[in-house]
C-alpha cells in the first residue's frame, strides 16, 4: 500500500482502449454513434437519396414537406432531403484530410520541440503563438482569395491555421512524458530523436492526441462549412450544408426547412465529434483543459 | 517515546473486526481480514508490512476513509467513542478536522501550491472562531510549535519555497492545529534523507507527548518504528500476523514473518551483504576483497553546474555548482558507495557520468585496456562503444520502463541498438539469457510493466543495463522504493553480477546501512564537495568528518535499545565545524586510502 502507486490497468492498445471507452462511457458511445451515422449516411449518400441533389424542378420550387419531397425543396424545386444526405461528403472529406494533416504536423512538431527544449521550443512556440493570434476565418478568406477555393487549397490552409493549436496540446502532453526515466535512458543509449519520438513518446500520448483529432475535427467542420456559408468553399450547385444555408436563408420564412436541415446535419455531426472527443478524454483521464487547450 | 507510559484508560481509537475489501473481476478481493487494533491517549502503536499489506488502508480507517471502490465488509472503527462509518457527513467532517488528523507520506502533495502555507494553516483553524489577528497569532504560534525558524516570515511562502522537511513541518503543524486527539502518521519520513528524518521524527515525539496525542504509525522502515511506536502490529496480505510491545517484538519475534522481515533490514552493523534464510536466520556474506585494480573512470576536479550559465545583471550572483570539484577512481570490480543528503549532487554527478549533463569544468575520463574516452561528452556525442559500457540503473522502476512496451522489448532494444546480437533466434536467445541472469521469470518477458511488481521491474531495469555489457554501472538509490526483503535480493542479485562480470559500480544511496553491506568503498558528498573518503570498513570504524559522523548518528537501527540510547544522546550539541581546506593541504590523511577533507572545530560565535 505504501510507496509509489501502480496502475494495474495492464495492457492497454489503442483499439481495447477504445473499446472500454466505449463500454464505460455512454457520452462517448452516443458521440461516436453520431459519427459513424454522418459517416455512414455520406458513403451510402447516392443509393439512399430518393431524388438528384442537383436536379433543377422549377414547378415545384419552394414547396413545403410532402409525400413526394420528406424535407420539402429549394428555391430551384430541388429536393432538400437528397441534398442534405449529400451535403456532408464534401464537408466530411476536406475536415477528415485538414483534421489528420493538422493533428499529424501538430504532434510531431510538438513532440520534437518537447523533447528537444531549449531554443528551438522558443522559437518554433513563437512562431506558432504569431500563427494563433490571426483568426482563423480571415487568415482562410486571404488564402483563398488569393489562390483560389479548391479542396487542396483549403486542406492545406486549414491544416495550417489548426496545427498551432494541436502543438501547443500535444507539446504539454510530451513534456509530461519526457523527463521520465524510460526517456532517460534512451538519451543515455544514444537514440535519435525520432527513435525516442516514435518508440517512448508517441506511444505514452496516444490517447491525448485522439481526443484532441476528435475534438478538433469538430472545429475543422464548423469552419469549412463558414467558409462554403461566405461562398468560398463548395461551389453551387455542389450539395453542401454551409452552402445550402446561405442559398436558402432569404426564404428562410416560406420554406424554413431548406435552411434548418442542413444546420440539424451540421449540429448532429458537431454534436457528435464533441461528445467522442468528451467521452473519450474522461475515458482515458485526458485533461483537455489542463493540457492547456488553444 | 519509549520512557513515556501509556496513561490507562479508554483507547480514543478502537478497531474491532475490521474487514475491508473491493470488488475486482467479479468476486471480493480483501485488502484488510479482522484487524483489530486500539490506541490510547500517550501511545504510538506502529502498523508495518510491506507494499500490499494493507496497512494504509487501516490507517485510512481512523479518518473514515475508504479508497475509491473499496467497502467495508465488516467491523467498526471508533475514534474518541463516536463509530466514524456511522456517522453522517457533517459529523464526520467535523470528527477529520478535529478529533483525528493525519500526516501524509509526500507533504509536497499534501500542501496546496498555489496557496501561502500561512493561509493553509489557518484554514485548519477556522472552526475556532478567531479573528484575523487572533488567527495570524496563532498560526505563528504554530509554524514555532513545530520547530520552523523565522515563522512570521515562513507563514508568507509558498509550499515549492520550503524544503521537503519543512514541508512536512507544516503538514504537521496543520494536522495539529485543531488540537487532535488522534494522529495518523502514514509514512511521515519516506522519502526524506536520514538528518530531515530525524528532525521530523523528534518533532512528532515531542509533539504527541505534550498534546497527549493516540498516535497510529504506518511504516515500512522498521528503524522507524523501533525508535517511535510503543507497540507494533505486524501486517500482511491484510492479515495482522503479530501484535506486540516494541521492546518484546524486536527482541523476540514469534511469527516467521516477523522474523524474516526483521532479519531482513540491513544493520549498519553487519560487514556484509544479509542473506536470510527460511526460517529468518540471517548469515552475512562476507565481501571478497577487490584486487587493486586500474581505475576504469576517473575524475578529476569536477565541477557540474546548473544548466547553462547564463548571463544575468549581477555577474557575481553565480549559484554555487551542484558538483563542486570532485575527484575520485571507480576500479574495476568494486562498488563504490556515493553517501550524502538530498541536494548534495550525488543524483547530478550520476548523470554527468552517463553522459546526461556535460560537466562545466574537470576531467571525466573513462579508461580500459589502453584505450582512453572522454566521458565529459554528452551521450549523443559520445561513441557506441563508450555509450554501451557506461549504464545508468534508475532509482525509480515504475518509471524507467516504458508502460507501452513488454519487458522483452525494453531489453532487446539496446542488444539491438548497440549491435550485439543479430537476427531474430539470436536477439531472442540474448533476451532470455538476461532474464535469466536477473532471475526473472522467463513467463513474465511477453508483460507489461503495470503487471509487474516493484521488485521484477528493477530487475528488468538492471537487464537493461547489463544488455550492453557494460563495464560501469551506475545505481542511483535502485532499492530505496523497495520493500527490505525485495531490496535485500536486489542487492544480492548487484553482488553476484559485479562478481561474475566484474564490473565497477558506482552505487549510490542515502542509507548507509545498505551503503555497508554492499560497498567496497565509500565516498561523502556535501553540498557537491567530497569532504570523507575510505574503504567501507573504515568509515564506518572512524575517526571520521563531523558530517559523517551526523549522518552515522540518524541512521536509525531496528532495535528500541539503539534508539533509546540515540534519544538520551540526542540533547548533546553536533559538533560545530568549518571547512579548513587549504590549496596543498585539502585533505588529512588516514591510511589505506582512507582520508577526511580538513576541517576545524569552532564556537558558535565564530559562525
Amino acid at each position: 500500500m505504501s510507496g509509489t502507486g501502480t496502475d494495474t490497468t495492464g495492457r492497454r492498445g489503442t483499439l481495447t482502449g477504445l473499446l472500454g471507452a466505449l463500454r464505460g462511457s455512454t457520452t462517448a458511445w452516443v458521440g461516436l454513434a453520431l459519427v459513424a451515422a454522418h459517416l455512414l449516411v455520406a458513403l451510402l449518400a447516392p443509393l439512399v437519396a430518393p431524388h438528384s441533389p442537383v436536379e433543377n424542378d422549377p414547378a415545384n420550387a419552394l414547396a413545403g414537406p410532402g409525400w413526394a419531397h420528406w424535407a420539402g425543396t429549394d428555391q430551384y424545386g430541388r429536393d432538400v432531403l437528397s441534398r442534405v444526405l449529400h451535403g456532408g461528403r464534401y464537408a466530411l472529406m476536406v475536415s477528415f484530410g485538414a483534421t489528420v494533416l493538422a493533428v499529424a504536423l501538430g504532434t510531431v512538431i510538438g513532440c520534437v520541440v518537447a523533447l528537444r527544449g531549449g531554443w528551438l521550443d522558443n522559437l518554433v512556440m513563437r512562431v506558432m503563438d504569431a500563427v494563433l493570434s490571426i483568426p482563423p476565418v480571415l487568415a482562410l478568406l486571404v488564402v483563398v482569395t488569393v489562390l483560389g477555393a479548391g479542396p487542396l487549397v483549403i486542406v492545406l490552409a486549414v491544416s495550417l491555421v489548426y496545427t498551432p493549436a494541436v502543438t501547443r496540446v500535444v507539446r504539454a502532453a510530451a513534456q509530461g512524458v519526457a523527463p521520465s526515466d524510460y526517456v532517460t535512458a534512451a538519451r543515455v543509449r544514444g537514440e535519435r530523436t525520432t527513435s525516442i519520438l516514435f518508440r517512448e513518446v508517441l506511444p505514452n500520448i496516444v490517447d491525448v492526441v485522439c481526443v484532441e483529432f476528435a475534438m478538433r475535427a469538430s472545429w475543422v467542420i464548423l469552419l469549412i462549412s463558414s467558409l462554403s456559408f461566405l461562398g468560398f468553399g463548395a461551389n453551387p450547385p455542389t450539395p453542401d450544408w454551409g452552402l445550402m444555408v446561405a442559398e436558402n436563408r432569404t426564404a428562410i420564412t416560406v420554406v424554413p426547412m431548406a435552411s434548418l436541415a442542413p444546420i440539424i446535419a451540421l449540429a448532429t455531426l458537431v454534436i457528435g465529434l464533441n461528445l467522442a472527443a468528451d467521452g473519450l478524454s474522461k475515458a482515458w483521464g485526458v485533461d483537455r483543459v489542463r493540457k492547456g487547450r488553444a | 517515546m519509549t520512557e513515556r507510559e501509556a496513561t490507562g484508560g479508554k483507547p480514543v481509537v478502537e478497531i474491532t473486526g475490521l474487514t475491508v475489501s473491493y470488488r475486482s473481476a467479479g468476486r471480493d478481493v480483501v485488502v484488510a481480514n479482522e484487524v483489530d487494533l486500539a490506541v490510547r491517549a500517550n501511545e504510538t502503536v506502529a502498523v508495518v508490512g510491506e507494499s500490499g499489506s494493507g496497512k494504509s488502508t487501516v490507517a485510512g480507517t481512523v479518518l473514515g476513509h475508504l479508497r475509491h471502490g473499496s467497502r467495508l465488509a465488516g467491523g467498526r472503527v471508533l475514534v474518541d467513542g463516536q463509530d466514524v462509518f456511522a456517522l453522517p457527513p457533517r459529523q464526520l467532517r467535523a470528527l477529520r478536522g478535529g478529533t483525528v488528523a493525519m500526516v501524509a507520506q509526500n507533504a509536497g502533495q499534501a500542501l496546496t501550491p498555489s496557496m501561502r502555507v500561512g493561509r493553509q494553516i489557518a484554514e485548519a483553524l477556522r472552526g475556532r472562531g478567531l479573528d484575523r489577528r487572533a488567527l495570524d497569532a496563532a498560526v505563528v504560534e504554530l509554524l514555532d510549535q513545530v520547530r520552523l525558524p523565522n515563522p512570521a516570515e515562513l507563514a508568507r511562502r509558498y509550499p515549492h519555497q520550503l524544503s521537503g522537511g519543512q514541508q512536512q513541518r507544516v503538514a504537521i503543524a496543520m494536522a495539529v492545529a485543531a488540537r487532535p486527539r488522534a494522529l495518523v502518521l502514514d509514512e511521515p519520513t519516506t522519502g526524506l534523507d536520514v538528518v530531515t528524518q530525524g528532525g521530523i521524527l523528534r518533532l512528532l515525539d515531542t509533539l504527541s507527548s505534550e498534546l497527549g496525542l493516540a498516535t497510529v504509525l504506518v511504516s515500512h522502515d522498521l528503524g522507524v518504528v523501533a525508535s517511535m511506536a510503543d507497540r507494533v502490529l505486524v501486517m500482511r496480505r491484510g492479515e495482522v500476523v503479530e501484535e506486540a510491545d516494541t521492546e518484546r517484538l524486536f527482541a523476540d519475534p514469534r511469527h516467521p514473518y516477523t522474523r524474516t522481515l526483521l532479519a531482513s533490514v540491513p544493520r549498519i552493523t553487519d560487514g556484509g551483504l544479509v542473506e536470510v534464510g527460511e526460517d529468518g536466520g540471517r548469515t552475512v556474506r562476507r565481501r571478497e576483497p577487490v584486487a587493486d585494480a586500474p581505475p576504469v573512470v576517473s575524475l578529476r576536479d569536477v565541477r557540474i553546474g546548473y544548466g547553462r550559465r547564463r548571463r544575468t545583471r549581477r555577474a557575481h550572483a553565480e549559484p554555487r555548482p551542484a558538483v563542486d570539484g570532485v575527484s575520485l577512481e571507480l576500479r574495476r570490480g568494486e562498488v563504490l558507495a556515493l553517501v550524502g543528503e538530498s541536494g548534495s549532487g550525488k543524483t547530478t554527478l550520476a548523470w554527468s557520468l552517463a553522459g546526461l549533463r556535460p560537466p562545466s569544468e574537470g576531467e571525466m575520463r573513462y579508461t580500459d585496456h589502453g584505450r582512453s574516452d572522454d566521458l565529459a561528452q554528452p551521450a549523443a556525442r559520445r561513441a557506441t562503444d563508450l555509450r554501451r559500457r557506461v549504464q545508468l540503473v534508475f532509482q525509480n522502476a515504475d518509471t524507467a520502463l516504458n508502460p507501452r512496451r513488454r519487458v522483452a522489448e525494453a531489453v532487446r532494444r539496446p542488444l539491438r541498438m548497440f549491435g550485439l546480437a543479430r537476427g531474430r533466434r539470436e536477439l531472442d536467445e540474448r533476451t532470455r539469457g538476461l532474464v535469466a541472469d536477473v532471475h526473472l521469470d522467463p513467463a513474465l518477458t511477453e508483460r507489461l510493466p503495470a503487471q509487474l511488481s516493484g521488485g521484477q521491474r528493477q530487475r528488468v531495469g538492471i537487464a537493461r543495463a547489463l544488455a550492453g555489457e557494460p563495464d560501469v554501472v551506475i545505481a542511483d538509490e535502485i532499492t530505496t522504493a523497495l520493500d527490505v526483503s525485495v531490496q535485500a535480493s536486489i542487492l544480492a542479485l548487484l553482488d553476484d553480477l559485479r562478481a561474475r562480470r566484474r564490473l565497477a559500480c558506482l552505487f549510490i544511496s542515502h542509507d548507509l546501512a545498505v551503503v555497508r553491506g554492499i560497498a567496497d568503498r565509500v565516498v561523502v558528498l556535501r553540498h557537491g564537495v567530497v569532504v570523507e573518503e575510505g574503504p567501507t570498513e573504515a568509515v564506518f570504524a572512524g575517526p571520521n568528518h563531523p558530517y559523517t559522523s551526523t549522518l552515522l548518528a540518524a541512521a536509525l537501527e531496528p532495535d528500541p535499545t539503539s534508539a533509546r540510547r540515540r534519544a538520551e544522546n540526542r540533547d548533546a550539541p553536533p559538533v560545530q565545524w568549518a571547512d579548513d581546506a587549504a590549496d596543498g593541504a585539502v585533505w588529512e590523511e588516514l591510511g589505506a586510502g582512507h582520508r577526511i577533507r580538513r576541517w576545524r572545530e569552532v564556537g558558535k560565535e565564530d559562525r
